[in-house]
């Protein structure tokens, strides 16, 4: 019964794969689609899984659900036949099983209901792939003067079998114009093609291969491959695809390695761990370069896609992009199935996923920057770690002298930018405090449990360590079951020096006296051996080495502590100091914990836990721990500014205000000039100390050469004086003075001055005064009015008295002609505040204003002298001697100024460059083993997985992860010899990149799901010959390429064998070349090589705008095109918008593997041809070269046809060309062209870029 | 017959009448007429190919308000919301935090009244659209997975949240091909890049012919669409010098067929600068058209000319048209300020209403689908009291269609009373596009692509076509 219900599986003997392969493919994807969501794991509706066969019949509720062998009785049947007394299932109508599958169900009871292993979770599946590959020689052939190279006997014997003939063997210039493409992506040139023409030797052909491996366009050309597979791009792809200056980087790594034709496995190793690779090569004293390529190289793992708002919030999604993709590159499986359930089809369990989950988790990927958080950060250094620590404290150092001088200007200090890896995130400013999109917690490399948060609050005020910050670790009253912790990364042993500084701020807060609880700070290794345990409760701060612990300090609640340890780590010893500014504790010579293990390579923040204890709040801020020594706390940076020590700004500014006070009457401005300090003009404004200005009365001030003057302007901004020292205390009164006259309305208008004095700009006001030429308004409250009629040409003396306390003011406005008094409330909007006077356009009334002068200012808390007050005399002397201070003393800010303008510039460019060089690549992060996502729901968390492999793949045996992240074994675990998945999968690439497809037609999918090889003898055959070769990628080139099936002429110019069935797929016989439309980067790059346009020189960087100014948005995300002559592969490519071209004409897509570039056909491309300024621009060059070196018409027709196809001219075609050239020539005249000559020949030169055999390769 | 639509859509007769206005090489094209038959041509992938069942729709219009469009003051009149304003209401999740939050409910800026013969109620926002409820299926239970524009945008282009994955126009051009072979399958006119920009019209792993072809409202709709040679006659030369060179190629090269159809390709490229151009060229329209759509003589700004492209385009076989109104900025995202919907509204309202009448007077509301939608919709709450915007909200929101296959003048779903959550007939993004799709004479489940060893779909494992509103 079981052989006759299923012949149709095409066998005639049933095997139990072919069981299995029926399972798989008809039952099991059914089970999961339609069954799952109610009848898994997670939901057993009805009681009832349908997981495993165990499960199907037990049944549910209602019975058993399978009869083996009974269809009929089988209650799944009815159920899904919607038939008998079972419930429908799926319930929902349109996800009825079709009858098909019905009838597959009914076939699979029949015959056994045979589950392939006793449970769901298999972990080994018999399938092709995961065999070892087998050494397989060339098969015998009955025809043995075809073939060249062992490739051939594996082609010709299937051919026989099918009875379908080879072709003959390309002519030499199809073959060098299918090579140099196929190596380089670039047509050979008229010269070479002649040389291969004319070399008759028989290693002619070898020659130019060989020739060609060694151009630096072989990596260009191979390098694009492998960044298809690898989805490279220029951004990062989340909401606002942020640039990633760096990528370039790796995108070269990648090109460089193809041309140095560097071990495939060293290169798959280089690009999973290359910077533990580094470390271990720097110790071997190995070259600074390779330090820098092998850092690089991990720039594969760094360019995964990048998700959301704040992308670090989505980061399961970049872990995710991680493994699907090195499943696909590298093993040819789809692993991100596993993510949500068991795989389907291949053998890889979401414990697997999640083990390697754990892997990628543990590892620190750079962050590029988000709509979020603008700055990128956490680069990788190309210097080794010990070197690379030395220069960032350098840059550190650098960076907070520039930004105390610009501190001292109070002038804003731009945001740090790059921050490397090697050195701990220990004053916590690569991480977000909650708000925006962003959720507060901590984010690697950090890592946490329990509830804690990033607190601005939390900032300690020292800055012993590092400059000011922003934001520190906050822990709630409470939280006692928390925990953060960080590795460090490279470990910190006796090796690498005796001495060990450890900095640590802390706070507790505690709210009752009961909080007993006592929080940790712990270092030490993995293991949980510490070296030390600091222990901090609302009372003191203790140190615990093994069993013993000692009080250190009794502290202060609510005050910041400082922390600081030296471990000599040779003699096993600890000393330090804790405590506030002006009252520290020291201590020394305390032993370390005696079991310590040699190692310090954590740091770890929890409790004690300790029961029926309530816990203080703590907060953490400025973790240190170096080999460089410690400052002792303080509240001052660290550094001191280098140039500009012996001026200290603010003292000068201070000795200003002393001399000038407010400079009320501008006898110390100059003559002609903008107002000086201690007053200022706005922004717009056009205000000057003016000799006509001078105010008439002498009761304030003696009477002077100056005052200010505005023209009559329709709106600008006036001056402005920030007034210190003014105490606001209640019941203080505040006295103001100034002088002002309305001097000319010449161009007309009632447009007001405003007068102002507040909190201001803005809406605190406490008083507002308003003058024209009619009028002096005063505002009571927020009325205004007027006080009284003011004359053109005259001054007047505004006395105020301000009571503060009761928000009123009395005053009086007085002229040589007479006085009025008036009274009136602060502004209701005043806020308590006055820190600002200014005289602007602002006023009540809008338009054109007359000319003002004003004079006298004064501000002060006693009385004024009356208007009708004694003349006050100048003291002989004494403004001489303050003009010259005052001199002297602007000078010295002015030399300051220019000092801060340079810090500024000096910044930014120390933050643009960093301390080093880096790459976008990855660092070893904290290591620890994730829980699995369940349903890939990264709120929903299961079980906790040890980080590990692929156990269906595991090979002789699993290695076991003893320290860091474990990427270092699985580069090891993946190249391992006995890996059967990676040289057929690279080799199968290798060989689609000549033929256009795989012998694996599914390149990325070896599985279950993907196509089995045409040929698996000769995939096997390639698989060994390139491991035996050190996995030389070159020298398979060279084997494929000298075979006789290589060398084969072109399949659109060869009829296959008459005898060939007429259903067999002959391009899986290879009886021909297949024929290719060249790709994007082709056609680009040959336009400009066959134009002489072709910048053959290596790319760099893009030039994308300078990193501290990036404010993307998902609103205004990043978006550009930069265009070059180089070679297409250095195109900036973006996620989010594709580039114009190479989309066009079916380019990798960045978001994700390209495995194979379709070749689409559409008008659009056509009207690239016809129209596009790219191709008009290139053929104009062209042509202007050919007539340069070229005179008579027939010569630059043959010149032409051999760039453009490598061959002469038919006579049909040179008379074709001479009638279009010259019909063009006339129809430009029609329409008055100019240069027509150059013109028409550039239009038969567009004829050729746009034709068929141009854009195609034989 | 009512339908003046020039093409009939039959592959044979299709690729026909590009026959007959083959001007250079008609030798070609019976050679592609002979090779191409069946769904899988090789040569065109645009090539028309046979529906899973009878269509009800030939085309959609597929209408697109970017940033939010609020619910509660448009199409689902919820008047508990009015009365209730002020008060307040818990809610367990807030812009994608998850906790207890209590939330101050927002009235309304624009009041609701009942129109047309079916009486759907509609907001004086869209005075226009309302005339029009009666050719409509209001959908007030729509359900996005995201709170963020650009997830949310990708999700109702894409049926993916997180990953570009192949538009629903691109869909539809891949399962249904093109009739009218000078013009694109699928065409998006946006004046301004959406939130998540290409990928909202991309083709993913579709083959590229499939993308959306962007046209740019302004001078220069369509990339290299302008003749550069200083003559159509210097074009033809040309392309006459390069066909003849093509041709003596393809003798030589006669099996692969993309070279045929790569031939072809420079054929429909001369044409569509006359067609493109046309498309663009309202000379013939009537003032009576224009005026319907409210589009200003020789304007090309706001939506009227969009929708008024969008029916030119439909009139010539285009199969997917999608208008954006707006982009990532100055668009519906009413945060601050709800009032400045108005201007919005006031761009689109006329010109979707003229758009419906127009394709009804023409008959063509018979056989094309219109669809209107936006990314999700706002909230009717506030965490202040007295805020004048709304938030983002996509646990319901609400969309129409009209036209091919849909009953007319019904709503279909129900939010809650204060339009907080859907209360009834949920409509999921993934059973939108069921419905799209099965309108379009294509089922879901069957229109898949196959993707680096998996089966790839719109509606992904999901989806439901919603029967109850179809005609």
């Amino acid at each position: 019964m079981l052989i006759s219900s299923l012949v149709f599986l095409g066998g005639q003997s049933v095997r139990a794969d072919q069981r299995q392969d029926f399972f798989e493919a008809k039952i099991r994807p059914v089970l999961i689609q339609k069954c799952f969501k109610c009848h898994g794991d997670t939901k057993a509706s009805g009681g009832f899984r349908v997981d495993s066969r165990e499960r199907l019949l037990k049944g549910g509720d209602s019975g058993p659900a399978i009869v083996p062998g009974k269809p009929v009785e089988s209650r799944l049947i009815h159920a899904i036949q919607r038939q008998g007394d079972a419930s429908e299932m799926p319930p929902e109508q349109d996800q009825a099983l079709r009858a098909d599958e019905v009838a597959n169900f009914v076939t699979w009871i029949k015959s056994g209901a045979f589950w392939p292993a006793q449970s769901a979770k298999f972990e080994s599946v018999k399938h092709w792939a995961y065999e070892p590959i087998r050494n397989v020689d060339p098969p015998k052939v009955q025809d043995k003067a075809w073939a060249n190279t062992s490739v051939d006997p594996f082609i010709q014997r299937r051919q026989e079998e099918q009875g379908v003939l080879h072709a003959p063997t390309a002519d030499k210039r199809t073959l060098i114009r299918r090579a140099t493409f196929d190596l380089t992506g670039l047509p050979p040139t008229p010269d070479e093609t002649t040389a291969f023409i004319q070399d008759t030797s028989p290693h002619a052909f070898a020659s130019v291969i060989n020739r060609l491996l060694k151009s630096p366009a072989y990596g260009e050309r191979w390098g694009r491959h492998w960044l298809d597979v690898v989805r490279y791009a220029d951004t990062a792809g989340e909401t606002a695809d942020y640039p990633v200056p760096l990528s370039w980087r790796y995108r070269n790594y990648v090109i460089d390695a193809f041309n140095s034709d560097k071990p495939y496995d060293e290169f798959l190793r280089e690009q999973i761990a290359g910077d533990i690779i580094a470390n271990q090569g720097a110790e071997n004293q190995d070259s600074a370069e390779k330090y820098a390529e092998r850092v690089t190289a991990t720039g594969y793992l760094a360019i995964s896609r990048r998700f959301g708002f704040d992308s670090e919030n989505y980061h399961h999604l970049t872990v995710q992009d991680t493994i699907d993709n090195m499943g696909q590159t590298m093993l040819g499986l789809s692993l991100g199935c596993a993510r949500c359930h068991d795989h389907k089809f291949d053998a890889v369990s979401m414990q697997d996923y999640y083990g390697l989950y754990g892997i990628f988790d543990s590892s620190r990927y750079p962050f590029p920057g988000s709509e979020q958080k603008q700055k990128m950060r956490s680069m990788a250094s190309l210097l080794p770690s010990l070197e690379s620590k030395q220069k960032w404290h350098e840059y550190e150092a650098r960076k907070a002298a520039l930004s105390a001088t610009l501190t001292k200007f109070q002038q804003p200090i731009p945001t740090a930018l790059l921050r490397s890896l090697h050195d701990i995130d220990g004053d916590i400013e690569l991480q977000a405090a909650a708000g925006g999109g962003s959720n507060g917690v901590l984010v690697s490399p950090w890592l946490y449990s329990g509830n804690i948060a990033v607190a601005i609050a939390a900032q300690s005020p020292f800055r012993n360590l590092y400059s000011a910050g922003r934001v520190g670790i906050h822990v709630p009253v409470g939280e006692e079951s928390y925990s953060i912790q960080q590795a460090l990364y490279p470990s910190h042993t006796i090796e690498n020096g005796n001495l060990l500084y450890v900095n640590l701020d802390f706070r507790v807060t505690a709210s009752d006296t009961n909080a007993q609880g006592v929080h940790r700070f712990s270092l030490g290794s993995k293991d949980e051996t510490h070296a030390a345990e600091v222990l901090i409760s609302s009372e003191s701060v203790s140190l615990k080495t093994g069993e013993a612990i000692e009080v250190l300090s009794s502290i202060k609640l609510n005050e910041w502590h400082n922390l600081q340890l030296t471990f000599d780590l040779k003699r096993k010893t600890i000393s330090g100091k804790v405590g506030l500014p002006g009252s520290v504790v020291d201590f020394s010579d305390k032993p370390m914990t005696s079991n310590w293990n040699g190692l310090i390579d954590l740091v770890t923040f929890d409790s004690t836990k300790t029961l029926g204890k309530s816990f203080p709040a703590i907060d953490f801020d400025n973790l240190g721990v170096q080999k460089i020594k410690i400052s002792p706390v303080t509240q001052q940076s660290s550094t001191v500014v280098a140039s500009t020590a012996q001026l200290d700004p603010n003292l000068l500014n201070q000795q200003l205000h002393t001399l000038l006070g407010n400079d009320g009457d501008f006898e110390l401005q100059d003559k002609g000039t903008s107002p000086a300090h201690p007053w200022g003009p706005g922004p717009n404004s056009v205000v000057n100390v003016s000799t006509q200005s001078q105010s008439p009365f002498q009761n304030i001030f003696p009477l002077g050469k100056l005052g200010l003057h505005m023209p009559n302007r329709a709106e600008y901004d006036g001056v402005v004086l920030a007034l210190a020292n003014i105490k606001l205390a209640e019941n203080e009164r505040l006295f103001v003075n100034f002088d002002f006259r309305c001097a000319d309305n010449q161009r007309g208008g009632d447009g007001s001055w405003r007068f102002y004095l507040g909190h201001g700009p803005g809406n605190s006001a406490a008083i507002e005064f308003f003058m024209n030429g009619k009028g002096f308004f005063r505002r009571t409250a927020n009325v205004k009015d007027l006080v009284a009629p003011v004359a053109i040409g005259q001054w007047y003396q505004v006395q105020l008295e301000l009571n503060l306390k009761s928000r009123t003011y009395t005053g009086q406005l007085t002229s040589a002609a007479n006085q009025v008094d008036f009274i009136g409330q602060f502004a209701t909007g005043w806020d308590g505040m006055i820190d600002k006077s200014f005289i602007d356009s602002y006023g009540h009334i809008g338009g054109v204003r007359p000319s003002i002068d004003t004079d006298n200012f004064v501000f002060q808390s006693t009385p004024l002298p009356a208007f009708n007050a004694p003349v006050v005399k100048v003291a002989e002397g004494s403004q001489a001697l303050r003009r010259t201070e005052v001199d002297k003393i602007r000078q010295q800010l002015v030399l300051l100024q220019s000092n801060a303008e340079l810090a500024k510039l000096e910044l930014n460019q120390l933050l643009e460059d960093g301390p080093f060089a880096m790459a976008y690549a990855m660092s070893e992060g904290t290591p620890h083993d994730v829980r699995m996502q369940l349903r890939g729901d990264p709120s929903q968390l299961g079980d906790e997985v040890p980080r590990g492999f692929i156990k269906a793949l595991k090979g002789s045996s699993l290695p076991t992860i003893t320290k860091g992240s474990g990427r270092l074994e699985l580069a090891q675990w993946l190249t391992r010899a006995d890996n059967p998945l990676i040289s057929r999968v690279m080799i199968n690439r290798v060989w689609q990149h000549h033929f256009e497809h795989g012998l694996v037609k599914t390149s990325n999918d070896f599985g279950t799901r993907g196509l089995p090889p045409t040929h698996p003898d000769l995939l096997d055959h390639l698989a060994t010959r390139f491991m035996e070769s050190g996995w030389s990628v070159k020298a398979m080139h060279r084997l494929i390429m000298l075979s006789a099936t290589y060398q084969q002429a072109s399949s659109t110019v060869v009829a296959t064998s008459p005898d060939a069935s007429a259903n067999e797929d002959v391009t899986d016989l290879y009886t021909s070349f297949p024929h290719r439309r060249l790709s994007a980067e082709e056609i680009r790059d040959s336009i400009l090589a066959v134009s002489g346009a072709l910048d053959t020189t290596v790319g760099h960087e893009h030039p994308f705008p300078a990193a501290i100014n990036w404010g993307f948005t998902q609103h205004g995300p990043f978006l550009a095109e930069y265009n070059h002559n180089k070679r297409s592969v250095y195109l900036m490519t973006q996620r989010l918008k594709r580039h114009s071209f190479l989309a066009l004409f079916d380019g990798a897509d960045p978001n994700t593997t390209t495995t194979e570039r379709m070749t689409t056909t559409v008008p659009t491309q056509a009207l690239f041809f016809l129209n596009s300024s790219f191709v008009y621009e290139n053929s104009a060059k062209w042509a202007s070269q050919i007539l340069a070196s070229k005179e008579h018409e027939l010569e630059q027709i043959e010149l032409a046809w051999q760039q453009a196809y490598l061959r002469r001219p038919s006579e049909t075609e040179r008379a074709e060309a001479l009638k279009f050239l010259k019909a063009y020539r006339v129809e430009l005249g029609l329409v008055n062209s100019d240069n027509i000559e150059s013109r028409s020949l550039a239009a038969l030169l567009r004829t050729l870029i746009g034709s068929n055999e141009f854009l195609h390769v034989d | 017959m009512k339908n003046k639509l020039a093409f009939n859509p039959s592959r044979r007769s299709a690729l026909g009448s590009i026959v007959g206005g083959s001007m250079l090489l008609p030798g070609i094209i019976s050679e592609l007429l002979a090779e191409g038959e069946g769904p899988a041509s090789s040569s065109n992938p645009l090539a028309v190919k046979p529906t899973h069942f009878s269509p009800k729709a030939k085309r959609v219009i597929f209408l697109y308000m970017s940033g939010g469009v609020s619910h509660v003051d448009s199409w689902d009149p919820k008047p508990k919301l009015f009365a209730d304003a002020g008060k307040t209401v818990s809610v367990n999740e807030f812009q994608g935090r998850k906790g207890d939050f209590n939330m101050f409910l927002k009235r309304p800026d624009w009041e609701f009244a009942p129109h047309g013969e079916s009486g759907t109620e509609v907001s004086s926002l869209f005075p226009h659209m309302a005339e029009c409820v009666d050719d409509m299926c209001v959908i007030r239970s729509m359900q996005s997975d995201h709170t963020n524009h650009y997830e949310a945008t990708l999700g109702i282009h894409t049926g993916s949240f997180t990953f570009a994955r192949p538009s629903v126009g691109s869909w539809i051009s891949y399962g249904l091909g093109t009739v009218n072979q000078n013009l694109p399958s699928f065409v998006v006119i946006a004046p301004h890049t959406p939130y998540a920009g290409g990928q909202v019209w991309g083709s993913s792993f579709l083959p590229g012919s499939h993308q959306g072809t962007l046209v740019m409202p302004g001078p220069n709709p369509v990339a290299n669409i302008q003749r550069r040679a200083a003559s159509t006659r210097l074009q033809q030369l040309e392309l006459d010098m390069m066909a003849k060179m093509n041709q003596r190629h393809l003798t030589s090269h006669s099996k692969d067929t993309h070279l045929a159809s790569r031939i072809k390709s420079f054929e429909t490229a001369f044409g569509m600068q006359k067609e493109i151009p046309e498309v663009f060229d309202f000379s013939k329209e009537t003032e009576a058209t224009l005026n319907m759509y409210g589009l200003e003589p020789e304007s090309t700004k706001g939506f009227a000319w969009q929708c008024l492209v969008a029916r030119r385009l439909a009139e010539r076989g285009v199969r997917f048209v999608e208008l954006i109104d707006v982009g990532s900025t100055n668009n519906w995202d009413a945060h601050g300020n709800m009032q400045s919907h108005a201007p919005l509204a006031k761009n689109v309202d006329q010109a979707i209403a003229g758009l419906l009448k127009d394709l009804k007077q023409r008959g063509m509301l018979d056989d094309t689908l219109v669809v209107c939608t936006t990314e999700f919709g706002r909230t009717p709450f506030n965490a202040a009291v007295n805020a004048a915007g709304r938030e983002h909200h996509h646990w319901v929101f609400s969309s129409w269609m009209a036209g091919a296959g849909v009953k007319s003048g019904i709503t279909y779903g129900k939010s809650d009373e204060y339009g907080i959550r859907v209360a009834q007939d949920p409509v999921h993004v993934h059973d939108f596009h069921a419905t799209i799709l099965h309108l379009m004479g294509l089922d879901h489940t069957k229109l898949t692509y196959r993707n680096s060893g998996r089966d790839y779909r719109l509606t992904d494992v999901h989806g439901r076509v919603v029967h109850e509103i179809l005609s």
